[in-house]
C-alpha cells in the first residue's frame, strides 16, 4: 500500500474577508461538511478592550465536497438503490452467484452515470447564465472521466474476460469513450460527395484504429474508385480479418493460426504492391501489418496514449494477456508528449489501472475526483473490495479502505436537507464506525415536523438506537408540551417512557379536567394499555378514567370500589383530591347505601387530611364549591350513620 | 471543492466573539462587544433574525446551547463576570438564571451533555471553574473549583457521556456515567476534572505546551475505545492528548506548529475533523489519515475570494 492512500494536496478556499492584524478567522462546526465562518477578534492578554479594528459581520456558511449532490440528485438516488440492494446480494449470495451481480452493479453504476451526464448535457446546452453553464460543463467533464476510468477498471478488475484475453473488452471500451470517428463517418456519409470529403480518410483511418472494419468498408465502398482492383483487394483483406469471440467455441490457439495466416496474407499482397495505386489504402494495409511506424504517423487520429496502445495490441497482438499490458505503456506514452496537467492526472490513474496498482488509482482519484462528491470512489471501491480486489486488511484508523470512502460520502449527504436518509443507509454498511456515526448525526437532523420526527424515530428504532430515540422522542414532547398540545405531548412522552416529564403532562391534564370537569384526550387516556404502568401518575389517569366509566354504565359497586382504591393510594396529587371526593357525593346521595363504615371513614380521613393541610386549592375554593364540601361533609355522615345501622356495626367503632 | 451556501448578516456592531449553531444547524447564535446576543433561524439557506439579548455589561465572550429536550436554552458569560442562561418561553427569549460568583471576566461557557441533565461548565480569568447545575425542580446549584488555574481559565469542554470503555458493556453505561471535562489556563496546562461524590477533583495535569492555551476541545469517541482531546496555544501549537480507554495515561502528540498563534480547536460532528483557527487568518481542516498521521486537508483563510452560487439540476 503506498504511503498515505487519499492524501492529497491542500485544498484552499479563501473568503471575501478582509485581512487585518487584529483579526483572526474562526469557525463553527454544522452538520457533515459544514462549517460556519467569520471574523473575531485576536483577544489580548488582559482581555481588555482594545483598539477597535473593522471587522465584518458576516457570518459564511461553507460546504464542501457537498457540490454534486445538487446537480446530481438523480445520480445520489439511483445508485443509492444499487448499492443498498449490492449489500443485500453480498451477504446473502454464493460467491460465483455474488460476482455476476457485482459486474451488473458495476454496469448499473455506469448506466446511472452515462443517464445523469447527458441529462447534464442537455441542461449546459439550454442554459443562458454563462457562470452557470461552466459549472455544469465542468461536472460534464467530471462524469466523463470517471466513466473512463471506470470502465476501464470494470475491465481489468471486476468483468474479467476468461483466459485474460482482454482486447475485446478493450475495444468497447475505445469505441464507447472515442466517438469521433463514428461522427466524422456520419458527417462523411452524409455529405454531397463523401469521398471528395476533406476528412474522408481520417474517418476511415479512426474506424479502422478501433477495429471497426464494418464501417471501414461501407466508407471505402463509396469512393468512386472502389471498383478499382486495389479497393477490391484492401475490401478483402478487411472482410477476411478474424475476430476473436466467446461465442464460437474456437480455442485460442486457432484464433492464433488464423490471424497469422491473414496477416501472411496482407503483408504478401502489400509487398506485391497491390495496392501502390492509392497510397492512403497503402497506410490502411499498413496498420493490418501491425508496422510499427505508420501507427505514430497516425497518432493524431487515436488522441491519446492509452487509444494507441489498445490500436498497436489490436493490430500487433490480438491474443495479448491482461498481465502483457503494462509492457506497452511506456512505448505509447513515449509517442505522446506534453500533454495539459489535468490530463496528466487522468493519465496517472488510467496508468495505474493498467499497472494493476489499484491503491494507487484509488488514491489518484481521491486527490483528483472527490472534490466535488466522494460518490466515485467510494461506490468504486465497494466493487471492488466485494470482488476480492481490495486489501481488506485494517487500516491504523480501525477498518479498511472501503469503509474509509463510504463513512467519507455518507458524511457529505449528511448536512443536506434530504439526502441524510441516503446518508445513513450508506453508514449501516460501516460495519466498524457506521453505527457510531449514525448515533452522532440522527439526533442532529431537525425535527421541523412531526412527519419528520417521526422518520427520524423509525430510523432510530429499526437501527435499535434506543437511546436517541428516547431523546427525539423527548424533544417533540417538550416542544408539544410548550405549544400546549398536551395530547401530542403524551403520546411522544409515552415513546420515551420517562416518568418525570410523564407527569407534567397528566398532571396537565387533570388540572383541566379540575377547570373543566372533562377530558380532552379520551381516546389516548383509553387507549394507554400496558402504558400506564409506566409510571404511577399515567396508572391513576388510567383507573381515574375507567372508574368514570363504571360510573356511566351504571356499575354502582365497580365505581366505588375503584374510587376507594384511588383515594386511599394516594396516587392522586393533592389538588385533585377534591375532584375524587366530589365524585363520591353522587354516589353517597343514592337510595341505597353504597359505602359501608369502614370505606366511609376512608372518605373522612381524606377530607380531614385536605382540611389539615389546608392546602392552597382548598383555601381558594369558590362559594359554591365551599357548599358542596359542605355537602358532602352532611352525605358523609349521613351515610355513616345509615351504614352503621345496616351493619349494626356501632359497638365495634366505639370500641375503636 | 468548498462553496459558500449562504451568508449571514449579523448586524452586530461591534466584534463577534462567539457564534454557536445550536443542535440542528437551524438556529445560529451570536455574541459580540456590542454587549447584545442575537440569534437567527438559519434554516433553508435564509436568515432570520430571531430575538437580541441584552443582559451583559460588557462584550460577551462565549455561548452554548442546551439539548433541545431542554426547550431552547442558551447560556452566554462576558466581561461583566457573570454567566446567563437564556431561554425561550412562548417564542419569548428571557433570563432564566445569571449566575455571579466570578470576580473577574468569565471566558468560557459549555453544556454538559444531556444525559446529566441540565449542568455546564465556565472558566474564568479569577482561575476558577464553577459547575452550575439545575436539580430540575428550577432550584440552581454551583459547585465552584478554585484556583484552578493560576492566572486564569480560559476554556472548557466536556467528554462525551459514553465513557469510552463501556463501549462494550452497555449495563454501566446506564448506571453510573463517570462525568469528566477538560481545561486550559494561563497556567500553560491542560486539566482534566472527574466528579467523584458529588465532588470535581483534578484527574489529569496534562503538560505540554510553553505559554497560555488558549482552546481544549474534547473529540466525540465514535467507535473506538479510546478519548481524544485537541489543545492549543500561544505557543503556535497543537497538541493531540489520547487516552486509550484502559490506561489512565494520556499521549501527547504535536499536530503541528504554526507560524502564528492558534486561539481555537474544535471538532466535527463525528470527532474526526479538527478545525484549527490561527492568528495566520487561516482556518485549517485536519483529518488522521490511513496511516494514522494527521494531514491537513483543507485551508480555509481571508482574502478577496469569490462566492459562487451552487447551480442545481432541480
Amino acid at each position: 500500500m503506498a504511503a498515505s492512500t487519499v492524501d492529497g494536496e491542500v485544498e484552499v478556499f479563501t473568503l471575501p474577508f478582509k485581512k487585518s492584524r487584529n483579526l483572526k478567522l474562526r469557525s463553527v462546526w454544522g452538520m457533515g461538511k459544514e462549517l460556519y465562518m467569520f471574523q473575531s477578534q485576536i483577544p489580548h492578554k488582559e482581555r481588555e478592550e482594545s483598539q477597535r479594528s473593522f471587522s465584518e459581520s458576516n457570518i459564511f456558511d461553507v460546504q464542501w465536497n457537498a457540490e454534486m449532490h445538487d446537480i446530481a440528485r438523480k445520480l445520489v438516488n439511483e445508485t443509492h438503490n444499487i448499492f443498498v440492494i449490492l449489500q443485500g446480494q453480498v451477504k446473502s449470495l454464493s460467491q460465483s452467484i455474488l460476482y455476476s451481480q457485482l459486474r451488473k452493479a458495476s454496469k448499473q453504476y455506469r448506466a446511472v452515470l452515462k443517464a445523469c451526464s447527458m441529462e447534464l448535457m442537455q441542461i449546459a446546452d439550454s442554459c443562458t447564465d454563462e457562470s452557470k453553464k461552466l459549472k455544469y460543463e465542468e461536472h460534464i467533464q467530471e462524469f466523463e472521466m470517471i466513466q473512463l476510468i471506470w470502465s476501464l477498471c470494470e475491465i481489468l478488475f471486476i468483468d474479467v474476460a476468461p483466459g485474460g484475453l482482454v482486447l475485446t473488452s478493450l475495444l468497447d471500451w475505445l469505441q464507447w469513450h472515442f466517438q469521433e470517428g463514428k461522427q466524422l463517418a456520419t458527417k462523411v456519409i452524409h455529405s454531397d460527395q463523401p469521398c471528395e470529403h476533406p476528412q474522408y480518410w481520417e474517418a476511415i483511418y479512426r474506424l479502422l484504429l478501433q477495429g471497426d472494419t464494418e464501417n471501414v468498408r461501407k466508407l471505402l465502398a463509396l469512393n468512386v474508385f472502389s471498383h478499382s482492383d486495389s479497393f477490391i483487394a484492401v475490401d478483402e483483406v478487411l472482410k477476411k480479418m478474424p475476430r476473436w469471440t466467446y461465442q464460437h467455441a474456437q480455442s485460442v490457439a486457432e484464433y492464433e493460426m488464423k490471424w497469422r495466416h491473414w496477416r501472411e496474407e496482407c503483408v504478401r499482397r502489400y509487398e506485391a504492391g497491390q495496392f501502390a495505386a492509392y497510397p492512403e489504402l497503402e497506410t490502411i494495409v499498413q496498420v493490418l501489418c501491425g508496422d510499427e511506424a505508420v501507427f505514430k504517423d497516425l497518432k493524431d487520429c487515436c488522441e491519446t496514449w492509452y487509444h494507441l496502445l489498445v490500436s498497436k495490441l489490436l493490430y500487433q497482438n490480438p491474443t495479448c494477456r491482461i498481465q502483457d499490458l503494462t509492457y506497452e505503456i511506456k512505448p505509447c506514452q513515449a509517442v505522446f508528449s506534453n500533454s495539459s496537467p489535468q490530463i496528466q492526472e487522468l493519465d496517472n490513474i488510467l496508468q495505474a489501472a493498467l499497472e494493476f496498482d489499484l491503491h494507487q488509482v484509488i488514491k489518484d482519484s481521491c486527490t483528483f475526483l472527490s472534490n466535488r462528491s466522494w460518490w466515485f470512489v467510494s461506490h468504486l471501491a465497494d466493487i471492488l473490495h466485494h470482488c476480492g480486489q481490495l486489501d481488506p486488511q485494517e487500516l491504523p484508523f480501525g477498518s479498511n479502505l472501503r469503509e474509509y470512502l463510504l463513512l467519507e460520502y455518507a458524511t457529505s449527504l449528511m448536512a443536506h436537507k434530504s439526502l441524510y436518509q441516503v446518508g445513513i443507509d450508506y453508514l449501516d454498511f460501516c460495519p466498524v464506525f457506521g453505527r457510531s456515526y449514525i448515533e452522532a448525526y440522527v439526533e442532529r437532523i431537525p425535527l421541523e415536523t412531526e412527519r419528520k420526527a417521526h422518520k427520524i424515530l423509525h430510523i432510530c428504532l429499526e437501527r435499535d438506537l434506543l437511546v436517541q430515540a428516547q431523546s427525539i422522542c423527548k424533544v417533540m414532547g417538550m416542544k408539544c408540551l410548550k405549544q400546549e398540545r398536551f395530547g401530542s405531548a403524551l403520546s411522544w412522552f409515552l415513546k420515551s417512557k420517562d416518568a418525570t416529564v410523564i407527569k407534567q403532562v397528566t398532571d396537565r391534564f387533570l388540572n383541566e379536567y379540575c377547570e373543566e370537569g372533562k377530558f380532552s384526550h379520551l381516546d389516548l387516556i383509553d387507549h394507554l394499555g400496558p402504558s400506564m404502568l409506566i409510571t404511577n401518575s399515567l396508572t391513576f389517569l388510567a383507573k381515574y378514567r375507567e372508574f368514570h366509566t363504571f360510573y356511566n354504565n351504571g356499575d354502582v359497586k365497580g365505581a366505588v370500589n375503584l374510587l376507594l382504591s384511588l383515594i386511599s393510594s394516594r396516587l392522586a396529587p393533592k389538588f385533585f383530591w377534591m375532584t375524587m371526593l366530589m365524585d363520591a357525593l353522587p354516589l353517597l346521595n343514592l337510595p341505597e347505601v353504597v359505602f359501608n363504615v369502614s370505606q366511609t371513614y376512608e372518605l373522612l380521613h381524606c377530607l380531614e387530611e385536605l382540611q389539615r393541610d389546608g392546602t392552597s386549592n382548598y383555601k381558594n375554593l369558590k362559594e359554591t364549591e365551599i357548599e358542596k364540601l359542605k355537602l358532602l361533609r352532611i352525605a358523609l355522615t349521613r351515610n355513616l350513620a345509615n351504614a352503621i345501622l345496616q351493619e349494626r356495626s356501632v359497638r365495634t367503632v366505639s370500641i375503636s | 471543492m468548498a462553496s459558500v451556501i449562504n451568508s449571514v448578516d449579523t448586524a452586530h456592531e461591534d466584534m463577534i466573539h462567539d457564534a454557536q449553531l445550536d443542535y440542528y444547524g437551524t438556529k445560529l447564535a451570536t455574541c459580540s462587544s456590542d454587549r447584545s446576543i442575537r440569534i437567527f433561524d438559519v434554516t433553508n439557506g435564509q436568515q432570520t433574525l430571531i430575538t437580541q439579548l441584552r443582559g451583559h455589561e460588557g462584550p460577551v465572550w462565549q455561548l452554548s446551547w442546551a439539548h433541545p429536550m431542554f426547550g431552547n436554552m442558551l447560556a452566554s458569560c462576558g466581561y461583566d463576570r457573570k454567566v446567563i442562561i437564556w431561554k425561550e418561553t412562548n417564542g419569548v427569549w428571557g433570563k432564566l438564571y445569571e449566575y455571579t460568583q466570578h470576580d473577574s471576566s468569565v471566558n468560557s461557557v459549555s453544556f454538559a451533555p444531556h444525559e446529566y441533565g441540565l449542568m455546564l461548565a465556565c472558566g474564568s480569568s479569577d482561575g476558577s471553574i464553577s459547575v452550575i447545575t439545575n436539580a430540575g425542580d428550577g432550584s440552581w446549584d454551583s459547585k465552584k473549583i478554585n484556583n484552578a488555574h493560576t492566572i486564569g481559565c480560559n476554556a472548557v469542554s466536556w467528554a462525551p457521556a459514553t465513557a469510552p470503555n463501556s463501549l462494550f458493556d452497555s449495563q454501566s453505561v446506564q448506571q453510573g456515567l463517570v462525568k469528566r471535562f477538560v481545561s486550559g489556563g494561563c497556567d500553560f496546562l491542560v486539566k482534566i476534572w472527574v466528579e467523584d461524590n458529588g465532588q470535581w477533583i483534578e484527574e489529569q495535569k496534562l503538560e505540554g505546551h510553553s505559554d497560555w492555551v488558549r482552546d481544549v476541545a474534547w473529540a466525540q469517541s465514535i467507535g473506538l475505545p479510546k478519548s481524544i482531546i485537541a489543545s492549543c496555544s500561544q505557543d503556535c501549537r497543537v497538541i493531540i492528548w489520547t487516552n486509550d480507554g484502559v490506561s489512565n495515561s494520556w499521549t501527547s502528540k504535536i499536530l503541528h506548529k504554526f507560524d502564528d498563534v492558534v486561539w481555537h480547536v474544535s471538532w466535527s460532528t463525528t470527532g474526526n475533523i479538527l478545525a484549527v483557527s490561527g492568528g495566520d487568518n487561516k482556518v485549517t481542516l485536519w483529518k488522521e489519515n490511513l496511516e494514522s498521521q494527521w494531514v491537513c486537508i483543507s485551508d480555509i483563510h481571508k482574502g478577496h475570494g469569490t462566492i459562487g452560487e451552487r447551480p442545481s439540476s432541480g
